[in-house]
């Protein structure tokens, strides 16, 4: 008996708390306002789906049907030209080529070329932070400096990489240079795995440096001044400073850009192509590997080469979420 | 580096004052005298960026001298000998079966593939993003989590399949492939203004609403005039991207007659052996630059200004 009523009580005193009695307070009628409530539900479900039914029609058709297919495809003979229902399946074959096979030796040397041409994401951080210590100042110039540093970032990669082309291929303007200062022939900048590495990475660095400038640029403001003066006044020098207080506080940016800088690394493609051509083993990188095969009609293997690479991205993705959220509960 | 610039400012600003007797307890007492070194680092720093900027913009110097210049001295000379417009002359009236009709129906191409999808898909994620910010519907948050999700797949994943669709559609035959599935927004758009709106309160959309508005009134003419900013930026770095696209293109375009400026400049490099194509190829290069250079130029503080937007975010 007591927990009945005792129950009733609570069912009570929570029914005032339901969205329409907040909405509605001090006894107004409350059956015609709840089915009122109802209805614009009703028409708010209705209007929100209308206004992102593009987006999920567009992620169904372009996005969820070509994923499928691409898990798919990782186990059938296709040609991209057929249906992939009428391709003959293959088992894991693909994946043996890739794992130890035939494909082997080509897929993990675009891979370690990938990573090759990442060695510019360290050097675009290293390099873009004392840049960003140097336009950080009030001093005159430096708007023009900052967008002058940004410049090669938002230029078409296409016409930035045929520049690069003719300044480095063999007997272009840097060539001709070092033969007029008494070098030899050619520095093979464009024809030598050393060369090749070389002059992606520079292209990227630059293409790359100003971007990472400015995203440490915004990262300093959160550096207190008031810190750093403290730190001068207990006769702290500017690169203690610089090391001791600047750095750790552009920590996060740093990750972040790396984390980023990472993922679109292990994707990169236009750059090496556009020097190099297709197929090219030293500028060959893994989504070219992909793109190479796509062009040799065998998309089965092309699509285990393209999700093994995305399994490397997926860890990276987790990684982040992971160091994200224990940033979050920290704070 | 600074530390070391600092030291031989101390010494140089004692040289200056002149009055050595003075300086030294000066320095005693603080360590730092901030004006001239300030000064003197500035002027240090001014000139360590400008020769960095020297060489952030060699590459582009070289490049315009070199469509200036004879083929035969392309690589030997900074300057050109003899200045000629050759290589323009021959872009404009077209020099091989590629190039037929000229640059100006790449440029074509170009504009097709870029204006309407800037305006199709700000339209498009506008709507979603206002959806996802102000309204309340069912299934809202599952939807929003599987787009991120999206997000985080690969483009070379999908890529392939999505080759094969567009054929299928019968679009990779003219420039619809890089078009069409263009049209139905861009997640990064939605997940970007959805910030703009959720900085608007609530109170303002509820204003309109007790007068009357509906749902789109309330959007078109109280909502989208607040967040305008954030669409223009979103609508520059879509120009910007969708005008240097390459991958994409290079997939989806099959007919040579609709190939986009970047395709085109290097189906044109690809394809000549000789070095006489050279300044032809950078002046086409050239070319497709100048809508980049234009809406850099007038929109530079917008677009640095996103980056630091989302560098607070991140």
């Amino acid at each position: 008996m007591e927990s009945n009523i005792i129950e009733q009580e609570t069912v009570d005193t929570a029914s005032p708390m339901s969205a329409e009695a907040v909405a509605a307070p001090a006894g107004t009628a409350k059956k015609p306002n709840k089915s009122l409530s109802h209805a614009l539900q009703r028409q708010e479900n209705l209007i929100g789906w209308l206004y992102i039914s593009p987006m999920v029609i567009g992620i169904l058709v372009f996005t969820a049907i070509p994923l499928v297919m691409s898990i798919m495809a990782m186990f059938y003979q296709w040609d991209g030209l057929h249906s992939l229902f009428e391709s003959k399946p293959v088992g894991f074959q693909w994946f043996q080529s890739i794992f130890g096979g035939l494909d082997s030796a080509s897929y993990w040397r675009s891979f370690g070329n990938t990573l090759i041409f990442a060695v510019q994401l360290p050097v675009c951080l290293i390099v873009g932070f004392f840049l960003a210590v140097a336009m950080n100042r009030d001093m005159k110039g430096v708007q023009a400096f900052r967008v002058i540093y940004y410049l090669p970032g938002v230029m078409s990669v296409v016409a930035v990489s045929i520049v690069w082309q003719n300044l480095f291929t063999y007997g272009g303007t840097i060539d001709q240079i070092y033969q007029k200062l008494g070098g030899g022939e050619s520095l093979l900048l464009l024809s030598s795995r050393g060369g090749i590495a070389f002059t992606v990475n520079l292209l990227l660095v630059w293409k790359g440096v100003g971007y990472t400038t400015l995203m440490f640029i915004a990262g300093l403001q959160s550096v207190s001044p008031d810190q750093i003066e403290a730190a001068k006044i207990d006769g702290a020098n500017s690169w203690t400073i610089l090391m001791k207080i600047t750095l750790p506080a552009l920590y996060p940016t740093i990750f972040y850009l790396f984390v980023t800088g990472l993922m679109g690394s292990l994707q990169m493609f236009n750059e090496p192509y556009i020097l190099l051509g297709d197929g090219n083993p030293d500028g060959m990188t893994t989504v070219g590997f992909v793109y190479y095969f796509f062009g040799q009609k065998n998309l089965g293997l092309a699509s285990v080469g393209a999700w093994v690479l995305a399994f490397f991205i997926f860890i990276i993705t987790a990684v982040q979420m992971f160091v994200d959220k224990r940033k979050r509960e920290a704070e | 580096m600074e530390d070391l610039e600092n030291v031989n400012v101390l010494e140089n600003a004692g040289q200056e004052n002149q009055v050595p007797a003075q300086a030294e307890p000066a320095r005693e007492l603080s360590p730092k005298k901030p004006i001239p070194t300030k000064k003197i680092v500035d002027i240090v720093l001014i000139v360590v960026l400008s020769l960095g900027s020297v060489l952030m913009l060699l590459p582009f110097l070289w490049m315009v001298l070199a469509t200036l210049k004879d083929h035969t001295e392309i690589y030997t000379t900074f300057f050109p000998h003899k200045w000629t417009l050759e290589s323009y002359k021959a872009m404009w009236d077209g020099c091989n079966a590629l190039m037929k009709g000229g640059i100006i129906r790449g440029f074509g191409n170009s504009i097709l593939t870029t204006v309407p999808v800037v305006i199709v898909q700000i339209i498009v994620s506008a709507f979603a993003a206002y959806a996802f910010a102000k309204l309340r519907f069912f299934g809202k948050n599952i939807v929003f989590l599987l787009m991120l999700g999206t997000m985080m797949i690969p483009f070379s994943v999908i890529m392939l399949p999505q080759a094969w669709l567009y054929g299928e559609m019968n679009l990779t035959n003219g420039p619809l492939a890089v078009i069409i599935p263009k049209f139905f927004g861009s997640i990064s758009t939605v997940f970007f203004l959805r910030q703009f709106f959720y900085g608007i309160p609530d109170s303002i959309t509820e204003a309109a609403r007790l007068d009357g508005a509906g749902y789109t009134r309330t959007f078109l003419s109280v909502l989208l005039p607040l967040v305008m900013p954030a669409i223009a930026t979103q609508a520059i770095l879509s120009f910007i991207g969708n005008w240097n696209d390459f991958l994409g293109p290079l997939l989806f375009i099959g007919d040579r007659n609709w190939l986009t400026l970047p395709l085109l400049v290097n189906r044109l490099s690809g394809s000549g052996g000789s070095t006489r194509e050279i300044p032809r190829v950078l002046a086409a290069s050239l070319i497709s630059l100048v809508p980049i250079i234009i809406v850099f130029a007038a929109f530079q503080k917008k677009i640095i200004g996103s980056i630091v937007f989302s560098a607070v975010k991140g």
